[in-house]
């Protein structure tokens, strides 16, 4: 099995669509102390690979984080139309993503310690071995 | 019983809605208990939970709960801080950890469809083994409350 890394490129396709800039308002892993506008995509890790099949499915969180709810409700609801079940496979970079779909719409966890909304859904990527 | 492929699982949940409804409910039943015992067991602690004086504040790990639903069971954890202790993946826990509920349950999906069709077999099974052993095994007698042999003999 080759391993991609696939926040990367799902990184890169968020902001080929124009959801942020990386580095400045779409990150991986953690937002930076001095941002609070921004994406946030985190790896959860996913299930087991199917080798018969040549598959492999990872999960991925993606947190909008807003100073204004509405702004952060729509850009989560911008990533959930562009994530949530696509009508065809597509190429994110080097990982082949047959399939993707929310596990849930996006949802509130209100505010947090810098009083930034933070609207989250967790997402499903079958990847192409 | 032993699925492997697609097929097997369309026919074992075929054989799953066959299963009488009081025995497909402890079956469903026992496996979110299985989820629920796992999720309580990952769930972070309440740290300093004297302090919230709220009058209905619940420690994360005793609000789980079981609920029945009208085609299965739900697993929730219903205290207003769950969903951001399980969501919040930067924040450190000196005992648990995020994702709580959304683990076990991946983990446990794999093998879920076995493990249910397994479990509904065996639970038949007893069903079937308590209704003879009421009936007299066939033999038309039957015990009373005492043990002892009721009805026609040979």
């Amino acid at each position: 099995m080759t391993l991609t890394d696939f926040t990367s490129d799902l990184r890169t396709f968020l902001a080929a669509q124009s959801v942020g800039t990386a580095g400045t308002d779409l990150f991986r892993g953690m937002i930076p102390a001095n941002v609070i506008n921004a994406v946030l995509l985190v790896d959860t890790g996913g299930d087991r690979s199917d080798s018969t099949h040549g598959s492999v499915i990872r999960t991925v969180q993606v947190t909008c984080r807003h100073v204004v709810l509405a702004t952060a409700i729509a850009k989560a609801n911008a990533v959930y139309g562009l994530l949530n079940e696509p009508s065809a496979p597509r190429t994110m970079g080097a990982s082949r993503v047959t399939y993707s779909k929310a596990i849930q719409p996006p949802f509130t966890l209100g505010q947090d310690e810098r009083q930034a909304w933070r609207v989250v859904a967790n997402y499903e990527f079958l990847l192409a071995l | 019983m032993r699925i492997t492929g697609v097929s097997d699982v369309q026919d074992a949940l075929r054989r799953l809605d066959e299963v009488p409804d009081r025995t497909r409910a402890r079956v469903l039943t026992r496996a979110a208990q299985r989820l629920l015992d796992a999720a309580v067991g990952l769930a972070p602690t309440d740290q300093d939970p004297d302090s919230d004086e709220r009058p209905d504040y619940v420690k994360l790990r005793e609000s789980a709960k079981i609920l029945r639903r009208k085609n299965g069971r739900a697993v929730r954890f219903a205290t207003r801080h769950a969903a951001a202790q399980h969501e919040r993946m930067e924040w450190q826990h000196e005992d648990g950890q995020p994702k709580f509920l959304e683990q076990p349950l991946r983990a446990m999906r794999a093998t879920l469809m076995q493990d249910l069709a397994n479990d509904a077999e065996a639970e038949v099974a007893r069903v079937a083994a308590r209704a003879r052993k009421r009936s007299g095994s066939g033999s038309g007698r039957g015990r009373d409350s005492r043990g002892r042999f009721t009805g026609a003999s040979e």
